[in-house]
């Protein structure tokens, strides 16, 4: 039986266009994940990545007086990656250019966040 | 990459703070990550450092007697204990380690001073290398993760728990 806060992923890889969706943790460990399909990545170096992002982007606004990042985007030619602050976590989500609707992930991703907190 | 030189260990110090400074100042929270990173990239320059030494990371019988006896023939800490995992896991068998009076105190105890979390440490790369070569002796594709658990005082023990899946 699947644990509440892997349903939840399960459920946002069914959003258009998701590939992935992983819980990490900040010190660079992935904790959870849920995929839509086979997807041949180096998790621990992408984990460790994505947390680099994220610290560099609250650096980034810290000097710049801008505040926390909410969400950050990332986009490449086919691909978004976004990343948001869980608090001790960080959940990131890759997402199919061709397929996915930008709005709707950000709207997925603020909506699943308080619920991924609370059962994690 | 292990010739025999000497080097100030007051250097050595400043430039291990004058990285985990500037990472900290660039990554924020970020940079503990980095450790997950330097694992995988330099293991394997650690064991070679480690035969070079005279220690045979290949023939290890007990890492509770070893640990220490890597960190005293390498002149970081006369005092390391080491507890090891009491059972396995799902999440993965965590060993704890910690060292008293390391010749890297002082990063922590100018780090301290900044409030900066020390993660980049260098006793957590040796004790990483030491249990990841152990371990994929049985487990192959067996993977280390290191966390360093927060000094309230520099005065404190480094404690850093080693977790192998």
């Amino acid at each position: 039986m699947s644990s509440p806060v892997q349903r939840i992923l399960v459920d946002m890889t069914r959003t258009p266009g998701v590939i992935a969706i992983f819980i990490i943790s900040k010190e660079g460990l992935i904790k959870e994940k849920a995929t839509a399909g086979t997807l041949t990545i180096d998790e621990d170096a992408v984990a460790a990545m994505i947390t680099a992002v994220q610290g560099a982007t609250a650096q980034l606004g810290e000097e710049l007086e801008l505040g926390k990042p909410e969400t950050t985007t990332l986009e490449y030619p086919g691909h978004y990656l976004l990343i948001h602050d869980l608090g001790e976590n960080l959940l990131a989500l890759l997402a199919d250019k061709s397929k996915a609707v930008l709005g709707r992930l950000r709207y997925e991703l603020k909506k699943q966040a308080p619920r991924i907190s609370g059962v994690l | 990459m292990s010739e025999k030189i000497t080097i100030p260990s007051g250097l050595l110090n400043v430039i291990v703070a004058g990285y985990q400074i500037a990472l900290n100042k660039t990554l924020g929270a970020g940079a503990a990550a980095m450790t997950q990173i330097l694992i995988k990239e330099i293991g394997e320059y650690l064991e070679d450092l480690l035969e070079d030494i005279g220690f045979e990371i290949h023939d290890i019988k007990d890492l509770k007697e070893d640990i220490p006896k890597a960190f005293k023939m390498l002149g970081i800490s006369d005092n390391v204990e080491v507890e090891l995992p009491q059972n396995g896991s799902n999440t993965g068998d965590k060993y704890i380690i910690k060292i008293h009076d390391s010749i890297f105190k002082p990063v922590a105890v100018l780090l301290a001073k900044k409030g900066i979390k020390f993660s980049l440490s260098p006793e957590s790369f040796l004790v990483a290398a030491i249990i990841r070569k152990t371990i994929r002796k049985v487990k192959k594709d067996a993977q280390v993760k290191i966390k360093i658990k927060p000094q309230s005082s520099p005065e404190e023990p480094l404690i850093i728990e080693v977790i192998v899946r």
